[in-house]
């Protein structure tokens, strides 16, 4: 689907794909899957050395003042390494986001810059034991003190939460107010004394050091405030953009791979006295799947368009989200049932990328929370737009306005 | 709803196994899916109750049994999530092979240690080039004296590493038309020469589950080891599938039955928003229909099973049930993890395993590809 890029996206697109293919031994992926290594600092120092990290973000910190859609691009190349590297490489692309819009000078040359470069690892902590869609409802609290604040409680499903150099971290810095004053968003500094737990068993997305981290009394600058004290709604809602787009291309790229797999395998293996492609059963799931990709592309890319725009994206983000894990997890599963058996085994990396895949339904706003957001944009339009185009009810067989009743 | 294959003194034998597995089986999952095998003191432990093959006369070491005690045996291991430990592959599905097929003096040789667990059995059909078509395959076994010459790989075997003694499927007459017909079945014994068991496949699940492959150079097999008659394999194995996908199938609608049930009780504790989970229409229709879609396959089931005790002819409705109940089991897990939010993506939670264990469900023992070929050709098509 190169008709949606310029020809400068598909130079980055090509750059992308070549880093991809060329500075990624196979041996990483597999260490982070087995836990043998659990971080992804590597690749983001790569990634930065090669100049591809934040691509959207102005070139003075270490981006190249591309657009959304051109990130989006990129993104779903990366997503052919699955759900732990991708995470890795769009995470300065998330809490960049954060400091670009919110953060001070200061804040973007003493953070931003060297994240783009790859030589902080950065990560974020949002979710709460307690919960986490339920993200206004947090209980870590930040109380100010002199020239600091004292950040206190827990963070959990943290990915790079075991060596990253700094998390933003969102916490209650006025707890009476209501929900969406009440909070602040704060870079912290591992150094500040931020303890990590526990590192979770995950049924994919595994070497990425996810953990718990838990600030106990952690004393932050208030130099490393975000944004305005308890305004970090905002920061909070404009953040979802790259978490919630970068979760969606990157799903692309792990199911066009899959497919090119499963796709390859059909024209190879032989069952009956034929390849197996030419049984309807198999070509027909490989065609609905790549219906599904195609859909779920167009889409992101639509979605990426609303980004680079004025508009709140808010809505056609989150659909974004919701169709393109939907249909990549569904690519994923045909691609492993038209494998069978052997694409059950770890000699295929389809049973990989759908234990990763799994992750993304969940992940960045649960693809329910996805719906609460699409249906309560969708009835705000539609209630707001009555009147602007044809009204339809009109052209009723029998209109008839007595019959109508609402009550 | 009433079972009705299931009398009372099936409902006090499903009590007393159900407390010996959650003594004896569920503690150990995790430990035997980081070992990657189930140990065989867990084995011997179940012949010593008499769990092992209980449908086997007394003679050979069972029980006498009818087929719903082996049913419910299969049913509560899954229930407990234990799905890497298949105890039915062993009891329900390769010693039927042996009974069924063997002379006297094999029963004799090969039963009892079934029914104690000495001898743990497996059955190697699939080759890596022939899976779903199986009369493709290409392990040989040619007559020498009073032996056979086997030659040739197998694969996805199950049980395939502890396993003492595994029929295996070979073309003893390759110019046999059609080829199904050339196809016989020998009984391999552990440590006969030239039989190599190769590495643990690593799987996406399944991960107490020593599945592995099998090799066979000049492997020398005693003629009397052969099962049953020469050329008639492939017929054996067509009518003991049935069976086998009755297992499966039963083993799928149990575990979907479990894993709504964990869901369920996650979605009554688990609070969002002030409230539990489940009390959210969305999540609560989503249970509703999670519900709705087990119990119709437990109906479907039920049925199918009395069909099978009655000695019907199940081939359709088996191929339908193996098929449906294993994508709709699939259905469930997916749904489950969703419902259980992060913690479904953590290992710590049951519903995390079953979802890796249940995918290959629709893939083993004939995929749902198969099934629907089994259907079609059956309905005229």
């Amino acid at each position: 689907m190169d008709y949606l890029l310029s020809p400068e996206q598909l130079a980055v697109r090509d750059e992308v794909r070549r880093f991809v293919k060329e500075q990624v031994p196979s041996r990483m992926v597999r260490e982070m899957d087995q836990g043998e290594l659990e971080s992804g600092r590597w690749f983001v120092e790569k990634a930065g050395a090669a100049g591809i990290l934040g691509l959207r973000f102005p070139k003075a910190y270490g981006g190249r003042g591309l657009n959304w859609v051109a990130d989006v691009a990129c993104m779903e190349e990366v997503g052919v390494l699955g759900t732990s590297l991708g995470c890795a490489y769009a995470m300065p692309s998330i809490v960049g986001e954060a400091l670009v819009r919110f953060g001070t000078e200061e804040q973007k040359n003493k953070y931003l810059a060297p994240t783009l470069a790859g030589r902080l690892y950065s990560a974020e902590g949002l979710t709460e034991p307690r919960g986490g869609s339920d993200f206004f409802g947090a209980t870590t609290t930040a109380v100010a003190d002199g020239d600091e604040f004292v950040l206190s409680g827990q963070k959990r499903f943290v990915v790079g939460a075991r060596d990253s150099d700094w998390f933003l971290v969102y916490a209650k810095s006025d707890p009476q107010a209501h929900p969406h004053k009440s909070m602040s968003c704060f870079i912290v500094e591992r150094d500040f004394g931020v303890e990590v737990q526990n590192i979770y068993q995950l049924m994919g997305t595994r070497g990425g050091g996810t953990g718990r981290l838990v600030f106990d009394g952690v004393r932050v600058p208030k130099a490393n405030l975000v944004g305005e004290l308890h305004g970090a709604y905002d920061i909070f809602n404009r953040m979802m953009v790259p978490e919630r787009l970068t979760s969606a291309a990157g799903a692309l790229g792990s199911a066009r791979a899959a497919l090119e797999v499963a796709t390859r395998y059909s024209t190879r293996r032989k069952a009956f006295g034929q390849t197996i492609n030419r049984f309807q059963a198999v070509g027909f799931m490989v065609a609905d799947s790549v219906a599904l990709l195609d859909a779920a592309r167009a889409l992101c890319y639509v979605a990426a368009r609303a980004a680079d725009g004025q508009d709140d994206p808010r809505r056609i983000v989150s659909e974004a989200k919701k169709v393109t894990t939907e249909n990549c997890w569904q690519i994923i599963n045909n691609a492993m049932q038209v494998m069978g058996g052997i694409g059950y085994t770890t000699v295929y990396p389809i049973e990989r990328l759908m234990r990763d895949a799994r992750l993304s339904l969940i992940w960045t706003g649960s693809n329910q929370v996805m719906n609460l957001l699409i249906q309560h944009e969708w009835y705000k339009e539609v209630m707001q737009g009555g009147g602007k185009a044809r009204d339809v009810e009109d052209d009723a067989l029998t209109p008839d306005e007595q019959e109508k009743v609402y009550e | 709803m009433a079972r009705r294959w299931l009398d009372q003194e099936h409902e006090i034998f499903r009590e007393a196994f159900r407390r010996y597995v959650q003594k004896e089986i569920a503690p150990h999952i995790a430990e035997w899916d980081q070992q990657g095998q189930v140990p065989r003191e867990a084995w011997l432990a179940l012949g010593r109750q008499g769990y092992l093959c209980p449908w086997l006369e007394e003679r050979y070491g069972g029980s006498g049994a009818d087929f719903g005690y082996s049913v419910i045996i299969i049913e509560e291991i899954a229930r407990a999530g234990a799905l890497s430990f298949m105890v039915g592959l062993h009891s329900d599905i390769v010693t039927p092979y042996l009974h069924a097929f063997a002379n006297e003096e094999q029963r004799q040789r090969w039963l009892p240690g079934a029914a104690s667990g000495q001898s743990i059995l497996a059955i190697a059909m699939t080759e890596p080039d022939a899976g779903s078509d199986l009369q493709a395959m290409r392990a040989t076994a040619s007559k020498d004296g009073e032996h056979y010459l086997l030659n040739g790989s197998k694969t996805f075997i199950s049980n395939g590493q502890c396993c003492d003694l595994v029929i295996v499927a070979a073309k003893t007459d390759l110019q046999a038309d059609p080829a199904r017909g050339g196809i016989s079945l020998l009984v391999v014994e552990e440590g006969a020469p030239g039989f190599v068991k190769g590495n643990k496949l690593k799987k996406m699940g399944l991960h107490g589950q020593d599945t592995c492959e099998m090799v066979f150079s000049d492997c020398r097999v005693p003629a009397a080891n052969l099962l049953g008659r020469e050329g008639r394999g492939f017929a054996y194995m067509m009518e003991k599938l049935q069976q086998e996908r009755l297992v499966c199938a039963v083993m799928s609608q149990a575990a979907a039955e479990a894993m709504l049930r964990w869901t369920v009780d996650y979605c009554q504790e688990r609070r969002i928003f002030g409230r539990p989970v489940g009390q959210f229409q969305h999540n609560a229709f989503k249970l509703a229909e999670m519900a709705t879609e087990v119990e119709l396959g437990r109906a479907f089931l039920d049925e199918l099973i009395e069909d099978h005790m009655a000695g019907r002819d199940i081939v359709s409705k088996v191929s339908m049930a193996k098929w449906w109940i294993s994508e709709m089991a699939n259905r469930v897990a997916y749904h489950g993890v969703q419902l259980h939010g992060g913690y479904g993506y953590m290992e710590e939670y049951p519903i995390c395993r079953a979802y890796r264990d249940v995918r290959v469900h629709t893939i083993f023992a004939g995929t749902t590809e198969v099934m629907k070929s089994i259907i079609a050709k059956r309905m005229g098509l």
